[in-house]
């Protein structure tokens, strides 16, 4: 008999029986882990390649700053001052003879210290304060949101001068203060994940097993509110590296001779006339600082959202 | 006439796993801007008793509005009743420590209906299926995995996929994560919130079976919330019917499938869809919506769409009466309609024209949207 | 008579990584004044199916190759602004979620009247305003004024599948496809819904697709019956054929694991392994990793619908093999 069965028996025969492990599931071989597959698409997308190229560039500059940079920044050279771009000097000499290029590279380690501070500390304490005030709702949440909200009320900038002009100058202060100025805006976005995510089942399923409210908060909710942060952090950094330059500018933040971009510029602007490169070279850094963190935000983005993913 | 026996003496509260006693649960409406005001209450469970004994399963089906996913949230702890007992093992719940109720947490579980919503996205299948474990005993990590590897094996799955994340696999398989993870603790009682209804045919049936054979395996009893009825009669010892906070029919399977005492009951029966195209029973199509539950009917609260309404029932609720040992019905003229229907079923013989039950339900249907628009 | 009849239909979503090949050679007839189920579980591809006939299958899905007939013209050559006209008014559709057909910001009175003014243009405002009238109550909508001057989200949800219904028959259409209408209802409302179908077709003459995963509402509602399986119809026949004599595997396997609500049953069946990935289909028939009359021809040769026994046909090998043929002829 062809395929060895009759009629009768086609009607009769009951289904495979359940085999213990006759499961498969879907996709056989183990699978990409979140990061690695943001990561490679990162790596593939020209955007993010570019904002990639800058970072790196950035980083490398700051750490490797006291080798690659040809002069001390601090030393000054009276016979120079305000000298234009020459082979000795590549990007000229500031008001005080100090090699411009020297200290615009060093000032890549200011930059890149506070903007990584400021949002590794601002994105932490306003993850977690959010993640509680939205967890637990009720009355604290109202007063968390509405300190939040007193804080956001102010214009950045003028928030951080004032803390500034309180705490006195300092790579240090900066830090703290632009840090408290940033850190509502995370708990604000957090807080709203966190509404959400408490209704979800799985949150009601550990509950339910005796889970306590800090595991819940802390295994729970804030790993799954964590992905607009990311995106949010990113190109925070962007920002707070401009805050501390408009500090610097403004002569409230790191402080005289440290060698910020913003106080860079800020002598330039007194010596416009006479050496208008002063201004322009810590400037174009600075637009490209912000610049890669924001285009490495933008990519990041993209990785991230699973509707893009085809 | 019918005796009137409190359900409080079905089961002597020390022999059931769990039993329920008047159980209530109304929700404030609030309005208002800053002051919020409580204008109205939706009585979302009213009055519901029953019980559950070891190792067997009791199907609580209804529709929309029902409350049914109320009273399971209530027993599990997730709302406070209004009114009314909650006795496990002979404990009453409401009157619990903190330390017992936790206690208790680990004797019941839960599964629910998606189970994409109810596994945690971010952890893998180990950690899913050990966090109860982790929780509430001291094994250390090599004892968990070990256990780990056992519950998935039991459930139909392979100690591989421990590392595996829950949105690799599908809706059947994912549901079998839900219940390794419902019964790493052995519980004695897990509620079953519509946990095989967004599933496909052939992978709801595999995981019946497998929901019924743990049964068998672990004495553990079921709360099998649902709202299909072929499902619950697969599954069920016991059977409660409930309508908009109210629990209208309760007792053993075989009697409430085959002699069904509540009107609605004999229409919900009526109008599950059977995959028989002779289904010659006529059906019961019931006319007009279920009430809100914000503003149910006064008296009995089926009778805008009863087929058998009278104006006493919308003066007085009606009690909940043992018809025969351990079937209750809730309704104030039972024994008529049943003697009614057995006059009628005895004269027509057996019924051949499925499509006359159009005709009746076309006629009902305009006799209960008379009686609703008095 | 027929009226619409699908041959090798082919719909894929062409997606950067992969093909899903979500119809993939289906084939059906639905006669006038017939209401045919096309049944399956999730991944069958009966939706694309609905979606594909009435050429609303969203991006990046195309229709590939087949052809769609409808009253001797194939829905496939025609333009865009043809296929506007055709739609609602030859073949229109009934969704699954009322809530999120229905625009919430409009009463569904002028959802209807437009749709009306839509079909007609010379129509004047009395006579749109009855016609709106006449066609909810048509659909057993009581009051029907003051439900034309309603939100949706004031309704409950038999009553908005009763509006979805109404506003499906607003410009008289010969077919509607109705995909999964009364999944989201509850059993004593869908068993209303079910009827008012039942009675479109026979007042009206209306053929009706009813796409639906359960085997109950087929029994209840269809008169003919296609049954999919992974982007394939498996098996067609009359609705007693289906469920007396169900050719396919599949078909046999699915009865088998539907629990039955009126006798209590020892053992429900049941079918092993998983639905296969519409992007990695097996070759040859694409149930036959799970079949447990599984032949090794059954990998290699593509099967197609073929009668077996008069109407009733079945895409299965087992049906073609000489010893069959030999004993049916």
């Amino acid at each position: 008999m062809i395929l060895g069965r009759s009629s009768e028996q086609l009607s009769n025969s009951r289904p495979m029986d359940e085999k213990p492990n006759g499961q498969e599931p879907l996709e056989e071989s183990k699978p990409e882990s979140v990061l690695l597959s943001t990561v490679r698409q990162l790596l593939s997308d020209n955007v993010s390649r570019a904002g990639g190229i800058i970072v790196l560039a950035l980083v490398i500059i700051a750490i490797f700053a006291n080798y690659i940079a040809p002069y001390n920044p601090y030393l000054q050279d009276l016979a120079g001052r305000l000298a234009p771009p020459s082979m000795s000097h590549l990007l000229g000499q500031d008001q005080l003879g100090r090699d411009v290029l020297c200290r615009i590279l060093y000032g890549t380690r200011i930059s890149l210290e506070v903007g990584l501070s400021v949002v590794a500390i601002s994105l932490s304490t306003g993850t977690v304060v959010g993640a509680i005030s939205g967890y637990y709702g009720g009355k604290s949440d109202q007063v968390i949101m509405r300190i939040a909200d007193i804080f956001l009320a102010f214009p950045g900038l003028i928030l951080a001068i004032g803390l500034m002009a309180v705490l006195g100058q300092g790579v240090a202060n900066v830090i703290v203060s632009l840090s408290i100025v940033a850190w509502p805006g995370y708990a604000r976005v957090i807080r709203s994940q966190a509404l959400s995510l408490k209704e979800l089942e799985y949150i009601e399923a550990a509950r339910l097993m005796n889970a306590s409210n800090f595991r819940l908060v802390f295994k729970h909710i804030i790993p799954n509110s964590i992905s607009p942060i990311i995106i949010l952090g990113t190109i925070g950094i962007g920002f707070a590296i401009l805050a501390e330059a408009g500090l610097s500018f403004l002569g409230l933040g790191v402080g005289p001779n440290i060698p910020s971009w913003g106080s860079i510029i800020a002598d330039g602007r007194a010596n416009f006339i006479l050496d208008p490169y002063l201004m322009v070279f810590p400037g174009i850094f600075l637009a490209l600082a912000v610049l890669g963190f924001n285009l490495i935000g933008d990519g990041l983005r993209d990785a991230l959202d699973p509707s893009l993913r085809f | 006439m019918g005796e009137q026996a409190h359900l409080k003496q079905e089961v002597s509260p020390d022999k059931s796993l769990l039993s329920v006693q008047d159980l209530a649960k109304a929700f404030p409406v609030k309005s208002g801007f800053v002051m919020k005001k409580t204008i109205a209450e939706i009585g979302a469970v009213d009055g519901v008793s029953f019980s559950i004994e070891r190792g067997t399963t009791l199907g609580l089906v209804g529709e929309s509005g029902s409350g049914k996913t109320t009273v399971g949230r209530l027993i599990l702890g997730t709302h406070k009743p209004s009114a009314g007992h909650i006795l496990f093992n002979g404990n009453d719940l409401s009157k619990a420590s903190k330390k017992e109720i936790k206690s208790v947490r680990r004797k019941m579980s839960v599964i629910f209906q998606d189970p994409m919503s109810s596994l945690d996205p971010r952890m893998s299948v180990y950690d899913v299926v050990s966090e109860p474990l982790t929780i509430n005993t001291s094994l250390d990590k090599s004892a968990k995995r070990e256990k780990v590897k056992e519950l998935l094996e039991r459930v139909g799955l392979r100690a591989s996929d421990m590392e595996k994340y829950p949105q690799q696999f599908s809706g059947g398989q994912r549901q079998r994560i839900a219940i390794a993870r419902a019964i790493a603790l052995s519980p004695e009682l897990i509620i079953a919130d519509e946990a095989v209804s967004a599933l496909d045919v052939s992978v709801q049936s595999k995981i019946i079976t497998l929901l019924m054979s743990l049964q068998k395996e672990t004495n553990a009893a079921f709360l099998f919330i649902a709202h299909d009825l072929s499902v619950v009669r697969y599954m069920s010892h016991k059977v409660a019917v409930m309508y908009l906070g109210k629990l209208f029919e309760y007792g053993p399977t075989a009697k409430i499938f085959s002699n069904p005492l509540h009107p609605y009951t004999m229409a919900l029966l009526s109008a599950v869809p059977r995959p028989d195209p002779d289904f010659v029973q006529r059906r019961i199509i019931l006319s007009g919506e279920i009430p809100s539950p914000s503003a149910p009917p006064s008296g009995c609260r089926f009778r805008t769409r009863c087929q058998y309404a009278r104006d006493f029932c919308a003066e007085k609720e009606p009690e909940f009466r043992e018809a025969t040992p351990g079937h209750f019905v809730y309704c104030h003229f039972y024994e008529e309609i049943a003697a009614n229907r057995k006059g009628q079923a005895d004269s027509a013989g057996p019924s051949s024209e499925p499509r006359e039950g159009v005709a009746d339900g076309v006629q009902i249907q305009s006799s209960s949207e008379e009686a609703a628009l008095r | 008579m027929e009226l619409l009849s699908v041959t090798d239909l082919r719909t894929q979503f062409i997606l950067r990584k992969a093909t899903v090949k979500a119809v993939d050679g289906v084939s059906l007839s639905v006669s006038k004044g017939e209401i045919h189920g096309l049944v399956g579980e999730s991944g069958s591809g009966k939706s694309i199916t609905g979606l594909s006939v009435i050429r609303l299958v969203p991006n990046p899905g195309r229709i590939v190759s087949g052809s769609i007939v409808l009253d001797g013209a194939d829905l496939l050559t025609l333009s865009d602004e043809e296929m506007r006209r055709v739609r609602g008014r030859r073949i229109s559709m009934v969704f699954q979620d009322p809530l999120s057909s229905l625009n919430p910001t409009f009463k569904v009175g002028s959802q209807l009247k437009d749709t009306l003014r839509n079909y007609d243009r010379q129509m004047d405002g009395s006579k749109v305003n009855s016609e709106a009238v006449e066609l909810l109550s048509s659909v057993g909508i009581s009051d029907p004024e003051t439900r034309l001057d309603q939100y949706p989200f004031q309704m409950s949800g038999g009553i908005r599948q009763r509006v979805m219904i109404a506003l499906a028959l607003a410009g008289k259409p010969d077919l509607i496809i109705a995909d999964e209408p009364t999944t989201n209802l509850d059993v004593t409302i869908q068993a209303q819904i079910l009827e008012l179908l039942m009675k479109i077709r026979d007042k009206r003459g209306t053929s009706i697709l009813l796409i639906t995963h359960n085997l109950g509402i087929i029994a209840w509602a269809c008169d003919r019956v296609s049954v999919m399986y992974a982007g394939r119809v498996v098996e067609t026949g009359s609705k007693r054929e289906i469920f007396s004599r169900p050719l396919h595997p599949y078909t046999k396997l699915l009865l088998d694991a539907v629990p039955k609500i009126d006798v209590k049953e020892a053992v429900l069946g049941g079918i092993g392994g998983e639905v296969p990935d519409p992007r990695n289909l097996p070759t040859g028939c694409h149930f036959n990793p799970r079949c447990p009359y599984k032949h090794d021809i059954c990998t290699k040769k593509d099967t197609s619908l073929q009668p077996v026994e008069g109407e009733h046909s079945a895409a299965c090998l087992i049906y073609q093999t000489e010893e069959w043929e030999s004993r049916h002829i």
